[in-house]
């Protein structure tokens, strides 16, 4: 099975963490549907599936092109009342005939696009990896904009975000059913907040592969987001107190969120296994997280010490 | 923080203030933007110095997403000044600073008259720059145009009115300028008008407008030192003047967000003045980008948006 | 740990779909206007005589594709009472389940087509047309990559490429030429249609006779949910019946015996004249994705009782299109 799928992930625009209430009101983006939400271990929820009609060319690595026919899913999800993404996928399979079929057939399988002619798993994943946004393609990612301004525009919501951060786009392909020996993960980190996963990996369900993607780019963001953060903050060249003013929002919106693979099935645990062996994730954000907290138990060593500077003697408790 | 640039004249050194402001905001650490809401002649990227982009993108800029009922791309192209500057001290961005986004028009693009689509295109477009810069700079066409009343529209939808709003209006130091200027914020069919129409709160409004002086001379300058006394106290009269003039038409102090001086870098060659441009090449005056700072650091200083 | 993993569910992280009793065939005898529910008892006899051997016939097919089981089939009949107001149920109801009876046909199930607009009793209260129109999914023509929104005519839904509309050109731009329309699926020429799905003629939003009769076939069909419960469920009779129809429940079971009103296949039974908005009906119904869950679990039932499920939803809906008298009022939108 083939999956190509594309995450855009952003800061809910709301001055506070979204509640389980407020975040189904957000996410109920099909009148009649449900939001799915769970607790445990972390607060989420995900709005119905919304379905997008293409009838379009998709191009090969070769160059060439197939022409697909059917409908991408596209789904918003919030995590931690905070981390706002969007979320297209396609399956591609073949359509067995080779022409178009009427419309009805292509909702009886929602979320599979059909290729008229024949399939190149590795050719199409690996086109849709390189492509630039070019008007012949498959657009998931104005699908996801599409998603991600319907929730940010809710009138549930405030429009204030605690502070700005930078969208992150990450582009993905998985081909399952692959022999255990052949498993491959390739992460790769390119400009301006683009990112590319390719997954080639033993029997998983399509749902859970999506659900792999989703928290790769949901950490890849959290990571972002603070690197940016820590960057500004411009520790060692700034007064220790504007530090950590700068610092203040990573500290209350996003440090808590870290929590790879939480509602991952086993299939697709290996995944993230591999990610954490190389490039290390969770090491690099564990050591952010560290200097954010120095940063922070130092200034407050430093005011207190000079508040003791101004008058009256500092106590172990910080009290004069 | 949307922050809109009026003027109603060409010439007021508006869009290339406008460019320096959201540069300083940029370099002071905060990601910043700059939108070519000139739609009829979107020239920012000459500012920026970027190639190719000179007077708009060939396709995907602002004219392709509007699209005057034919858009054709689902979000405009953005350029990052920092890595696609022609000119060297643009190119790399320096430890701290923010980032520097222009998003440009198309070239030869022109004005289109608002409609639903575009009103609604407007308000996603500002909803997505909210969200991600700190700082999103709209630069409107001089005059009362189809752009201004576009973006008095969006900002008065629902999913913009918690969204912190601003307006700069630019005029030269002269007694020609200052009524226009006026007129454009509080006069018939002007922003508070037009905005009064479209649902905007009148007084809220107001209290969102600051004016920018620029071009201006200032008759106690050391620069001005070779002049005569006479010449000396004709300028101060004239300066007198137009303190008058512009406390008449509400234009005055309270309601002044800072003044550019004339500077002959920017008159002559449009452009972003570097700290390099001032202090290895000393071709910039200290005090321009002194003002430029100043607008800057005013855009979000509580104490001078409080009420008029 | 690997074969020891715990087991971890949270309920509202999943998702329960409610169960319809379902019969094997819905057959909706006739379909009248305003103009011809004031007629006589005469009138009504004379259109459920013609309407009988075809309903026979529908159940003698049925019969023999079970082989032997019993086919489980109920009638129903639609009142137009959502664009006027038709006399009052008292009067109604009676007369139209006496002259049904005096051809041998049997009214099992009573609806009215303001049902397909109101609130429903649902957990979101949505109307069946608004469950209909968040399922829509536009049938893109060659080139739509997804990039830009469905071409919307709010209100409008078509089968193709609507011709360019005329645009107030940007200044000094030259306006778009003229191109026919298109339509998606057609075979050498094209047969395009733009359904209005509803309007604001009376303040309002105005749903279309076409779009209600969609949510119909697909409530007859059990494929509508309200968050997973049925959005409609059939009333008993009440005695004594009301005077105004708003007071009626949306769908009565006017046959205390019958089959259940949900079925597997739709058959309906109407005059040529209804035929265009049929055609709308089918074009609306083409674009709708239903729930796959709801889908998986009707076509479960459907094998269990060794059934083959239609591939595709409109696949369920049938028509015959006879003489069942004189129609007057009818019209397509």
């Amino acid at each position: 099975m083939l999956v190509l799928g594309e995450v855009q992930t952003a800061m809910l625009m709301h001055a506070e963490a979204a509640s389980p209430p407020l975040a189904e009101q957000v996410l109920a983006l099909v009148c009649g549907e449900r939001v799915r939400t769970s607790h445990r271990p972390i607060g989420y929820a995900a709005s119905p599936e919304t379905y997008t009609g293409v009838d379009c060319p998709i191009p090969l690595r070769s160059g060439g092109t197939l022409r697909g026919v059917g409908t991408l899913a596209g789904r918003g999800t919030l995590t931690g009342g905070r981390v706002l993404q969007g979320s297209v996928t396609a399956r591609i399979t073949r359509s067995p005939d080779g022409r178009r079929r009427p419309w009805s057939h292509y909702l009886s399988h929602p979320g599979v696009v059909e290729t008229i002619g024949r399939v190149d798993p590795a050719g199409i994943a690996e086109a849709h990896l390189l492509t630039e946004p070019a008007s012949s393609t498959l657009e998931m990612g104005a699908v996801c904009r599409r998603l991600l301004v319907r929730v940010q525009q809710s009138p549930h919501l405030n429009q204030k975000s605690p502070f700005v951060a930078h969208r992150t786009t990450l582009r993905w392909a998985a081909e399952t059913g692959t022999g255990p020996d052949d498993e491959r993960v390739r992460f790769t980190v390119e400009d301006d907040g683009v990112r590319t996963l390719r997954l080639v990996i033993g029997a998983a369900e399509a749902c859970d592969v999506i659900a792999v993607c989703e928290d790769v780019a949901l950490h890849d963001w959290l990571l972002t987001v603070l690197l940016a953060t820590v960057e500004r903050s411009r520790i060692g060249a700034g007064e220790p107190a504007g530090v950590v003013d700068r610092l203040r929002p990573a500290v209350d919106h996003i440090l808590h969120l870290w929590m790879p693979a939480a509602r991952l099935n086993r299939d697709v645990m290996g995944v993230w296994e591999r990610l954490e062996r190389r490039p290390g994730l969770s090491r690099q954000w564990d050591n952010e997280v560290r200097r954010v907290r120095d940063q922070i138990a130092t200034a407050a060593v430093l005011l207190n010490l000079r508040r003791a500077g101004e008058g009256g003697v500092a106590t172990l408790d910080g009290s004069r | 923080m949307l922050v809109f640039a009026v003027s109603d004249k060409g010439g007021t050194g508006r869009s290339i203030t406008s460019c320096n402001i959201v540069y300083r905001r940029a370099l002071a650490g905060h990601d910043a933007c700059y939108v070519d809401f000139d739609f009829g002649s979107p020239t920012a990227g000459s500012i920026f110095q970027i190639t190719g982009a000179g007077r708009g993108v060939v396709e995907g800029g602002l004219h392709s997403y509007f699209g005057a009922g034919n858009a054709i791309v689902e979000e405009p192209r953005r350029i990052n000044v920092w890595s696609e500057s022609a000119r060297g001290s643009l190119r790399r961005r320096p430890p701290g600073a923010g980032r520097l986004t222009l998003i440009p028009g198309d070239r030869d693009g022109a004005e289109f008259p608002p409609d639903p689509d575009a009103l609604d295109r407007c308000v996603r477009l500002f909803l997505r720059l909210e969200e991600e810069f700190e700082l999103c700079l709209v630069d409107l066409s001089a005059g009362r145009s189809y752009a201004t009343q576009l973006v008095l529209q969006a900002t008065a939808t629902p999913a913009l009115r918690n969204v912190v709003s601003r307006w700069l209006v630019f005029h030269r130091w002269t007694r020609q300028h200052i009524p226009a200027a006026a007129g454009l914020a509080f006069g018939r069919d002007g922003i508070v008008d037009v905005g009064v129409r479209t649902g905007h709160d009148e007084r809220r409004l107001r209290d969102a407008i600051r004016f920018v002086r620029t071009a201006v001379v200032d008759p106690g300058s050391s620069d001005l030192a070779g002049l005569r006394a006479a010449q000396i106290a004709w300028l101060l009269d004239c300066h007198q003047d137009l303190l008058e003039l512009a406390a008449r038409h509400r234009v005055g102090r309270s309601a002044l967000l800072g003044s550019v001086p004339l500077d002959p870098v920017l008159q002559w060659r449009e452009q972003l003045l570097s700290d390099d441009d001032v202090f290895a090449r000393d071709v910039a005056n200290r005090e321009t980008i002194a003002a430029f700072d100043d607008l800057a650091r005013k855009l979000t200083d509580p104490v001078v948006w409080e009420s008029p | 740990m690997t074969a020891a993993d715990a087991e971890f569910q949270e309920a509202s992280a999943h998702r329960r779909i409610e169960a319809e009793p379902l019969s094997h065939l819905s057959v909706e005898l006739g379909h009248f206007y305003h103009r011809d529910l004031a007629s006589s008892f005469d009138f009504f006899a004379g259109h459920y005589r013609r309407i009988s051997r075809w309903a026979a016939t529908a159940r003698a097919d049925w019969a023999e594709r079970l082989a032997g089981r019993r086919p489980r089939i109920s009638t129903c009949v639609l009142i137009d009472d959502y664009f006027q107001t038709p006399a009052r149920p008292a009067e109604l109801v009676p007369k139209l389940v006496r002259a049904a009876r005096s051809a041998g046909l049997e009214i099992d199930y009573v609806a009215r087509e303001s049902g397909c607009a109101d609130r429903t009793t649902g957990p979101g209260r949505w109307s069946p047309a608004e469950l209909v129109e968040a399922r829509l999914v536009e049938d893109p023509p060659p080139g739509t990559t997804g990039a830009r929104p469905p071409a919307t005519q709010t209100g409008w839904l078509c089968n193709g490429r609507r011709s360019p509309t005329a645009h107030q050109p940007a200044a000094m731009k030259a306006p778009v030429p003229w191109r026919p329309p298109a339509e998606n699926a057609a075979i050498n020429h094209s047969i395009f249609v733009d359904i209005q799905l509803w309007d604001r003629e009376t303040g309002d939003r105005r749903w279309s006779c076409a779009m209600l009769a969609a949510a119909w076939q697909l409530l007859r069909l059990g494929m509508l949910r309200d968050r997973g419960a049925r959005a409609v469920v059939p009333q008993p009779l009440p005695d004594p019946l009301p005077d105004a129809w708003d007071r009626l429940p949306a769908l009565i079971q006017v046959n205390p015996a019958a089959d259940p009103f949900t079925a597997y296949r739709t058959l309906s039974i109407v005059a040529p004249p209804l035929l265009p908005t049929e055609h709308a009906v089918r074009t609306i119904l083409e674009q709708v994705a239903v729930d796959p869950d709801v889908r998986s679990q009707i076509e479960a039932r459907e094998r269990g009782e060794t059934i083959d499920p239609p591939a595709e939803l409109v696949n369920r809906i049938g028509y015959l299109f006879v003489d069942t008298g004189v129609v007057r009022g009818a019209g397509s939108g």
